[in-house]
């Protein structure tokens, strides 16, 4: 099924130009669920949010007044979904971390002689891959926000305090902040990342 | 020091190569003359290395076609939903208001609001004629357990959080009790949050429990489903009439047993929840 047929075309008010949500969705589903998969880290909840998302946007697209630019609005739309829905999920989050100590534990550090050190085999490397997830889930909903529209997304950072609609300043600490946070949570890599001294 | 934390408040721009010419000239000699700043600068940027390493598991090609499908699904579920507030529920469920009778035409009412959700579903479904949903694993994950397994681990996982959320809710709305707790302090709002999300979920679950065999729970989220429409169709405050008809419709069909019935089959955990509940 075309992603046309998801709505007849509805009249926005950009300069008198009528907008077609079907094209918005198919212009923009890609970056979205991909947004929504590095909020959430799994396709099922990734996938629930880009649908939530979008349908905000049908719900608002009468009201969108076009000063931002579509991709633009729907960042902000699937950002706040996401955080909504963080603050209704306490008991996920919760569970999250009962787990994260038992996960983590669960992981082989890297050791000398353990693949994980040489950078080839890291990369292919599972472990590595759950640890990076598990270091995302432990950063606040606002951190991870703005450091996967960053880091993943490559957003500069004016245009993330645009699209989530605050200060740049805000927006510089809170990812200094959500480095940092990473910089802790993976420090099993501790001399790769030059930690030993200062953790 | 001074200098010190001057040139740390930069480091998230430079780490993107965001500062312009001579605040990043600064910030090199800076560095090039501070033990401390430049390791722990150098500490950071090898984090945002190991966090490039991450990979994200690629939908299978079939997957875009199936979104569109099911999010044309979600938009005809709402804006029959809209509709419904619009013309039935602020109306004829207003009628009994008004008229002070017995019920039946709420009743009535309420049959046809149900009747309309689930055409409306139906339809949405029908039109979009979605494929049975599988995403590409991850291929380490692949090889360490058989998918098989994974999806019928993952699918009974989510089943149970469903149900569990689905009861939850479901125990909050039936014991909603206006002369208890004054028709001003009802905000239907978290419930109708809660339905929304179950709703989006109904349709793939219903699918997959179809696919793996499971009729009876498959049929059990499909009638949760439509009293689930009706929470979300509840008007913002104080529509008691619709509240009644829900927790009739819970009361007839047995929901709560069954799945307290299907938790027990299925070995579901029963655990605290934060979602709204007549106390919260």
């Amino acid at each position: 099924m075309p992603a046309e047929s998801v709505a007849p075309v509805v009249e926005g008010r950009t300069e008198g130009q009528a907008l077609d949500f079907g094209e918005i969705v198919r212009l923009h589903q890609r970056r979205i669920f991909f947004l929504a998969l590095d909020l959430t880290g799994n396709h099922h909840d990734a996938e629930d949010l880009a649908q939530e998302a979008f349908l905000r946007a049908y719900q608002g697209l009468k009201r969108f007044r076009g000063d931002a630019a579509p991709g633009t609005w729907l960042y902000r739309i699937t950002v706040n979904a996401y955080i909504d829905r963080c603050r209704t999920r306490a008991e996920a989050m919760a569970q999250t971390q009962r787990s994260w100590d038992d996960e983590r534990d669960a992981i082989p550090a890297p050791t000398d002689d353990n693949p994980m050190r040489n950078p080839e085999r890291r990369t292919e490397s599972m472990a590595i891959q759950r640890h990076i997830d598990l270091a995302l889930e432990r950063l606040s909903p606002q951190q991870r926000a703005i450091f996967v529209l960053r880091h993943y997304h490559e957003l500069k950072l004016r245009e993330i305090a645009s699209a989530l609609d605050l200060s740049e300043g805000t927006v510089k600490k809170t990812l200094f902040r959500a480095v940092r946070r990473l910089q802790q949570e993976l420090s099993c890599y501790r001399p790769e990342l030059g930690l030993e001294e200062r953790s | 020091m001074k200098a010190c934390e001057h040139v740390r408040e930069q480091f998230a721009e430079a780490l993107y190569g965001e500062l312009d010419p001579a605040r990043q000239q600064h910030l090199d000699r800076h560095l090039a003359g501070c033990q401390d700043c430049a390791a722990r600068f150098a500490a950071l940027r090898a984090t945002l290395d190991v966090m490039s390493q991450r990979r994200r598991a690629q939908p299978d090609p079939d997957f875009w076609a199936r979104f569109a499908g099911r999010l044309d699904a979600r938009v005809a579920a709402d804006a029959v939903n809209n509709d419904l507030r619009s013309r039935v529920g602020s109306s004829l469920l207003s009628f009994r208001r008004r008229s002070g009778g017995d019920g039946r035409w709420a009743w009535q009412a309420a049959a046809a609001a149900l009747a309309l959700v689930a055409v409306g579903i139906a339809l949405g479904r029908l039109s979009m004629s979605p494929a049975p949903e599988k995403l590409a694993p991850v291929p380490e994950a692949a090889a360490l357990e058989p998918r098989a397994t994974q999806e019928a681990a993952s699918l009974r996982l989510r089943v149970d959080r469903y149900m569990q959320r689905s009861q939850t809710l479901l125990l909050g709305v039936v014991n909603l009790d206006a002369s208890a707790d004054g028709v001003e302090s009802l905000d239907f709002a978290p419930y109708q949050r809660v339905s929304q999300e179950l709703i989006g979920q109904a349709p793939l679950l219903e699918r997959e429990l179809s696919d793996a065999g499971e009729r009876r729970l498959a049929e059990l989220v499909a009638e949760l489903e439509l009293i689930l429409s009706q929470i979300a169709s509840l008007e913002a405050r104080q529509d008691l009439e619709g509240v009644e008809v829900i927790q009739e419709g819970v009361d007839r069909q047995a929901l709560l047993f069954r799945i307290h019935l299907e938790s027990s089959r299925t070995g579901g955990r029963e655990e605290p929840s934060t979602e709204p509940s007549h106390a919260g």
